[in-house]
């Protein structure tokens, strides 16, 4: 183990003919913590975890692993990951499956514990074609603690799981970081972001938007929301006056995002007297989220 | 080798219907039926047609059920394994190696059980012939296991299987296992000897009956070795920098 981050990711790139999927991201992340790579579907999150992974190679900047390259953190057993719907092999048993794993890591975990960890004890026999989705997480899951690993990297980890399946499985990520260990997660899904998080990466078309704790990712991307009857007034008009981000407008009700509602209160009533119903609430990080990550022409429909 | 991964693919391939039915069972029924067809009618080259038709099925299991390591190789690259072992420290070439070794290990019961078959049905032949026959068609199954694996490296698992499926035709057919190439017509037998299939008979069968030349079968077998050797080298190479 070294003193350095866990791992860092420096001006990240790749694309993929015209599309940049992933686009200059840097993230470094110390040892212990776990953070959530948050983003809708196409965000780039993927791309992300594969470069840190070495399983794709970066048009441009750099991956550090405990201080070496992805290969050799794989190699060394100090990366483990499960990745979305990675690939079983369905004529194997469970334990088979497990056995093989541990079997080409140097300092393995023994099997049985990796097993236990992963919730298996009732599956070693049953053949990984015949798992339910939940269930083959959970193989995918203990596939990636088979080496020991310091780093554990989960793309997309609940994807297929039922409440109580994802409350176990998040029940033994916090016991496998409990021991000083990171995980790096990507979703979707605000809420696990929100609840199992030390730090949240935000990320939108290839880049990173937001980055910091759960707490401060709110503070940076919550605003305030103003709502009114505005009658007579054009999308456009309302989108210049001062303090305000985006605008929706549906039958004469206005919805204004704002950085700043103080200053956009005044210029509205200044500028369209007649405005009613007026409402300013606070982001929650929901629509936060959204609003941080949805495209500006889907930004409408949201 | 990694023997922990090598005894699960000898366990997944014993396992799958596919092994059972067509490396096994397939080449064993086809034995009995021409065996009983052809019977006791004794050969230009000294062998019993029953005889000769025995080590070219056991020819035709081994070398089949070898090739179709691609297939499976080409199936788990479809599905994502290869991307899944990529996350462990398991490399390239340990990986090919378990899929050779695991082709040879099953080509071993295939040949085995029809010679079985054949003592039971009354096959004539002293004990150093029965193990001649053995280790040589063994070892010969082996540019087999790595040709089909050069197959398997380049394309997805339902294409690589349909290609291997269409291949046995030909080998099988022009190697004279199915059918002695005595009755085949001249333009085939001379077809013949560009399928390895055709070697591989001859180096089950030419000890038997003292023909001359099966060093020229070994040599040309070893080419068909070291060739799909040599494309799975380069392939993979290029496969893994992809990436």
């Amino acid at each position: 183990m070294t003193g350095g981050p866990a791992f860092a990711l420096r001006g990240l790139t790749k694309r993929f003919g015209q599309v940049t999927a992933v686009d200059g991201v840097s993230v470094e992340v110390a040892h212990g913590q776990i953070v959530a790579l948050l983003g809708p579907n196409g965000a780039g999150k993927s791309t992300t975890v594969d470069m840190l992974l070495g399983l794709t190679k970066p048009d441009a900047g750099e991956v550090a692993v405990a201080g070496g390259s992805p290969r050799e953190a794989v190699d060394q057993g100090l990366v483990g990951a499960m990745m979305q719907n990675g690939a079983l092999l369905p004529d194997a048993t469970v334990g088979e499956i497990v056995d093989l794993v541990v079997s080409t890591h140097a300092k393995p975990l023994p099997a049985a514990e990796v097993i236990a960890r992963a919730g298996l004890q009732h599956l070693v026999k049953r053949r990984c074609g015949k798992l339910s989705g939940g269930e083959r997480q959970r193989v995918r899951f203990a596939l990636a603690l088979a080496g020991d690993p310091r780093l554990l990297v989960l793309d997309e980890p609940t994807a297929a799981m039922d409440v109580d399946g994802r409350r176990a499985f998040w029940a033994s990520i916090r016991e496998f970081a409990a021991s000083g260990r990171t995980v790096l997660f990507a979703t979707h899904y605000l809420a696990e972001a929100e609840d199992y998080a030390d730090r949240v990466v935000l990320m939108r078309h290839g880049g990173v938007v937001a980055d910091g704790a759960v707490a401060e990712v709110r503070a940076a991307v919550s605003g305030r929301v103003l709502k009114a009857v505005v009658l007579g007034a054009a999308e456009a008009d309302l989108a210049e006056l001062p303090g305000v981000t985006t605008v929706q407008l549906r039958a004469g009700r206005a919805e204004l995002a704002c950085a700043d509602s103080d200053a956009a209160i005044r210029a509205l009533l200044a500028a369209y007297p007649q405005a009613s119903d007026i409402e300013i609430t606070a982001l929650g990080l929901e629509e936060a989220f959204l609003a941080l990550t949805a495209d500006e022409t889907e930004g409408a429909a949201a | 080798m990694n023997t922990t991964y090598l005894s699960l693919e000898i366990k997944r391939i014993v396992r799958s219907p596919q092994f059972a039915i067509f490396t096994i069972g397939m080449p064993a029924a086809m034995y009995l039926l021409f065996g009983s067809i052809y019977g006791d009618a004794v050969l230009d080259n000294g062998l019993r047609s029953s005889t000769q038709t025995m080590i070219t099925m056991a020819a035709y299991g081994a070398s089949g059920g070898a090739l179709f390591t691609g297939t499976r190789v080409a199936q788990e690259r479809t599905d994502g394994w290869q991307r899944q072992l990529r996350l462990t420290p398991m490399r390239g070439p340990g990986y090919l190696a378990v899929k050779v070794a695991s082709a040879m290990a099953v080509a071993l019961p295939v040949l085995l059980v029809i010679f079985l078959v054949g003592f039971l049905r009354g096959e004539q032949l002293g004990m150093a012939d029965w193990g001649r026959l053995l280790v040589f068609l063994w070892a010969a199954t082996l540019p087999f296991a790595v040709l089909g694996l050069a197959i398997g490296l380049f394309g997805k698992g339902d294409t690589v299987g349909a290609v291997t499926g269409a291949l046995m035709m030909p080998l099988g057919m022009l190697g004279g296992l199915w059918i002695p190439l005595e009755f085949l017509p001249g333009w085939m037998t001379t077809l013949a000897h560009f399928v390895p299939t055709y070697w591989l008979r001859r180096v089950g069968v030419d000890p038997l009956t003292h023909a001359s030349g099966t060093w020229v079968a070994v040599l040309v077998l070893a080419g068909w070795l070291v060739v799909p050797a040599l494309v799975v080298l380069r392939r993979f190479r290029l496969d893994t920098a992809r990436l």
